[in-house]
């Protein structure tokens, strides 16, 4: 173990004044790099902005069929419709003449959450992984889903269903893919409790499936859904913008039920 | 996969927004315009005269104004936390937002998204008070250098975490922010939180491990009866003073004012 204290921030000595990417990066008066492609050279006109993005964040360029498949997943989450919290985030933005960079990007963060938007894939990941390992071990799908206190991935709030999954399910046949390990695996546990409790495989569970099967990390999945309600999120923006300020869902000071300590004074001796 | 048709669940919504936290009671003439506010039942201008900023962020997220001693801990806490300092990732942040001319609207929100992480950030904060809220009724003694669930034993690491809150900062002991628990040590309000992490880092024979800023302020807010949720904002909303101060101080200062890398300072390995 180092024992002299210069070891212990040695490594941050070399860092001070250098970067070291492992991305790219501008040589000015040449090209700006991109993974080893010149970016204004090799992708410009030629690559979509979403197959940049996958790129960018697995290292690997995506065949046709996948890199539609995302494009559409992205659609099935751009909803114009401000009762979504995230979408109410970026609509009050506009209602209080906030930009919509401001706007959006504070429903980007409100849609990283626990119980919906991007912030539960890394638990429907989780699950699901154990959920394959459980079943390659020949666990039955009862005593699958019995071990398990929550199942994230195959509820939603609001609604029961998720049209959205048989939307890509339908898409996904139509690029030609085939359900994996992962996609089997949440199908047969959305079958087994779609009988005994109403519920069944959501979107996030159902994208996490088909991209793991497609061998996207856990990190890469999580990563590629950063934006992915920002199209939702600016529409609602832009329904609001062009409002009367404070226009959106405007609250009379009685429309708050105040549910606290009645009327009191100061106490003196404070 | 099973068809389950998307329909809404029976789930009972509220139809107006409730607090115990601020009323506002509307003007007679206008029933959007409050005529008097209380928080927690105290009136608003009664406290703008007679408490201080302090007491009356304490009065909003403990809804009982500070005894003295409660007012002394957490006032010393706020200041403490008053300024991450310069080198701070958030701080700079703000200070790189602030020169290359970011509207000013963003500068503090994208500088807390900044201080929201997990090392030297908001959610460490949340982190280490979950850990002294589950731990404290343990023995510091239990928790060493050889709690493999616990510690980054790798050397190769230059940093050592013991839990959440305690570890190297940089690689050695932060004695900075071991000056500042001395001092909140000291005082009387100091609980049993502030003492056991004080012991847990006795019972280190590693002289490394000491209080991280978060795991200090955790401890402090624990004590002062705060949940793991209000001490992280409770970190945000202090730390905020410093970050925007310096971020102003850049404002208007050209964009050379901040370094830029040369490219040889800047090495793309891909």
């Amino acid at each position: 173990m180092p024992s002299k204290p210069e070891l212990h921030f040695a490594e941050w000595l070399a860092r001070r004044t250098q970067i070291t990417s492992h991305k790219g990066g501008w040589r000015i008066g040449d090209a700006v790099y991109n993974q080893g492609l010149s970016l204004l050279d090799d992708v410009v006109g030629s690559w979509s902005w979403v197959e940049l993005l996958l790129f960018n964040l697995t290292g690997r360029r995506p065949a046709p069929a996948l890199l539609k498949w995302v494009e559409w997943s992205f659609i099935c989450v751009s909803w114009p419709d401000a009762r979504i919290w995230c979408n109410q985030v970026a609509a009050l933005g506009a209602s209080s003449q906030a930009s919509g960079v401001a706007s959006t990007s504070a429903g980007i963060l409100a849609a990283e959450s626990k119980l919906y938007g991007p912030g539960v894939l890394p638990s429907c990941y989780t699950l699901l992984s154990q959920l394959v390992a459980q079943s390659r071990s020949g666990e039955s799908i009862a005593d699958m889903v019995a071990s398990k206190q929550k199942l994230p991935g195959f509820t939603r709030p609001i609604a029961l269903g998720d049209e959205r999954v048989k939307a890509m399910q339908a898409a996904s046949l139509e690029l030609g893919f085939k359900p994996g390990e992962f996609e089997r695996t949440a199908i047969a546990i959305s079958d087994y409790i779609s009988d005994s409790t109403g519920e069944s495989l959501n979107f996030g569970g159902y994208i996490v499936a088909f991209l793991a099967d497609q061998g996207f990390s856990c990190r890469e999945i999580t990563e590629l859904y950063t934006y992915s309600i920002a199209v939702g999120a600016l529409t609602c923006y832009t329904d609001v913008r062009n409002d009367i300020p404070g226009g959106f869902l405007p609250l009379r000071c009685e429309d708050i039920r105040y549910e606290g300590p009645a009327d009191r004074e100061l106490p003196k001796s404070q | 996969m099973k068809n389950v048709n998307e329909a809404r669940r029976d789930e009972h919504f509220a139809e107006q927004i409730s607090t115990a936290i601020w009323h506002e009671k509307p003007s007679d003439d206008n029933p959007f315009i409050s005529r008097e506010s209380r928080c927690h039942g105290y009136e608003h201008l009664a406290l703008m005269q007679q408490k201080s900023f302090a007491e009356v962020i304490f009065l909003l997220f403990r809804a009982e104004l500070p005894t003295q001693d409660e007012h002394t801990l957490f006032n010393e806490l706020l200041i403490a936390l008053i300024h991450p300092g310069p080198r701070h990732n958030a701080t700079r942040a703000a200070m790189n937002a602030a020169v290359s001319k970011t509207h000013s609207s963003h500068i503090l929100p994208l500088a807390l998204q900044v201080l929201g992480g997990q090392w030297q950030g908001s959610e460490e904060v949340f982190l280490a008070a979950k850990f002294l809220l589950k731990s404290q009724g343990q023995a510091p003694e239990d928790f060493t250098i050889d709690t493999p669930a616990e510690l980054t034993t790798d050397n190769t690491k230059p940093e050592l975490q013991l839990a959440p809150g305690f570890g190297s900062l940089y690689g050695t002991r932060d004695t900075y922010t071991h000056q500042l628990a001395d001092r909140l040590l000291a005082l009387p309000q100091a609980g049993k939180t502030l003492q056991w992490g004080q012991q847990l880092i006795t019972a280190q024979a590693n002289e490394r491990i000491g209080w991280r800023i978060s795991g200090l302020t955790a401890a402090c807010l624990i004590d002062l009866g705060f949940s793991p949720y209000q001490a992280e904002l409770i970190f945000q909303i202090a730390s905020a003073p410093g970050i925007a101060a310096q971020a102003a101080e850049k404002a208007d200062q050209p964009i050379t004012a901040m370094p830029f890398l040369n490219d040889k300072d800047y090495a793309i390995k891909t």
